[in-house]
């Protein structure tokens, strides 16, 4: 899933800053699951923001809502009241959540409202890490299923860099050295001869490098 | 949140006595979100010393009085709530409860 974080209520506040009626929007897919923009995150930054505009006589009128998928145009127009009678959306979906309502309503400024982190999974109760880049070539199938190019800091295919420290990252010493997981999973699925073929340089076109991505899926267009 | 917004000069949460609570770790759970609500709260301007929790068993009275106290003097130090004097005319700072109510 995505998960993002809450900017500041001072980040906030600076945003808004000068508008009037506010839509606080909340999405119900990844950024409910991260905590992060949800029913109950946009209660609780709705409130903040009514006790930070009495505080500073800020004047903000705030209303909220939560969609199901800010990405999705099917989900959007469930909102399009709501958007049309306030003069600014603060969105808490994800950048994608944000562009898309911000692409729909063209006379309408769209802020956001979380700062999208990554696309990770929840580790444990309240702690969520980064597994996937999206580089749209994916190599999981060559390194055990433990992605060097997220994991790994040095984004190393071919691995380890000999920094580690135990079976640490010497960039971050609080996460696991990618390629002491990698070797350890294709050690115990009998896959170890994988790491004795040198992968080639990889080809970032795939990625952000080539530009804004886009899939067009024929047999699904009408 | 909401009490604060609605003009609340202070909140006090009161959980079971760590360690025994029915809800296993419902406590210390509910200490955690009452921490992060007072962050938010700051970031707000809004001053986090009027949300306080306490941990207190059942049948602890006179300990209860004592926290409530407290919370009654922090709140008095503080003065009303911004919200409200934002919101309406200045007024005078509420009595708060007597020492006769709050007396087991």
């Amino acid at each position: 899933m995505i998960v993002a974080e809450r900017k500041t209520i001072p980040e906030l506040v600076e945003i808004l800053n000068g508008h009037k009626k506010i839509l606080v929007l909340g999405c119900g897919t990844c950024v409910t699951v991260c905590l992060a923009g949800g029913e109950r995150e946009v209660s609780i930054i709705s409130s903040a923001l009514r006790i930070a505009s009495n505080i500073r006589k800020l004047d903000f009128e705030i209303e909220e809502l939560t969609i199901e998928r800010q990405c999705d145009n099917v989900f959007i127009e469930q909102a399009t009241e709501a958007i049309e009678r306030n003069d600014v959306v603060l969105s808490l979906g994800c950048g994608a959540g944000v562009q898309a309502i911000a692409e729909r309503f063209l006379e309408k400024p769209v802020y956001a409202g979380l700062n999208t982190e990554f696309i990770g999974v929840l580790e444990e109760r309240g702690i969520w890490t980064e597994k996937c880049a999206a580089c749209g070539a994916c190599v999981l199938h060559q390194y055990g299923g433990i992605c060097p190019i997220t994991r790994c800091a040095k984004h190393m295919l071919n691995g380890p860099c000999g920094g580690s420290r135990e079976d640490r990252c010497e960039v971050r010493p609080d996460r696991p050295c990618a390629w002491q997981l990698i070797y350890q999973r294709l050690k115990g699925i009998g896959q170890l001869d994988r790491l004795k073929k040198i992968a080639p340089p990889k080809n970032w076109e795939t990625s952000l490098d080539g530009g804004c991505r886009v899939i067009i899926r024929e047999d699904h267009r009408i | 949140m909401k009490a604060f917004e609605n003009g609340a000069d202070g909140v006090l949460v009161a959980g079971c006595e760590e360690g025994s609570c029915h809800f296993s770790e419902g406590n210390f759970l509910a200490k955690r979100r009452v921490n992060y609500a007072r962050q938010i709260l700051a970031e707000a301007g809004f001053e986090s010393e009027r949300l306080r929790m306490v941990n207190l068993g059942a049948a602890d009275p006179g300990i209860f009085v004592g926290l409530v106290e407290d919370m009654i003097k922090t709140v008095r130090e503080l003065g009303p709530n911004p919200c409200k004097q934002a919101d309406a005319a200045p007024e005078a700072m509420p009595e708060g409860i007597t020492e006769q109510e709050i007396r087991p």
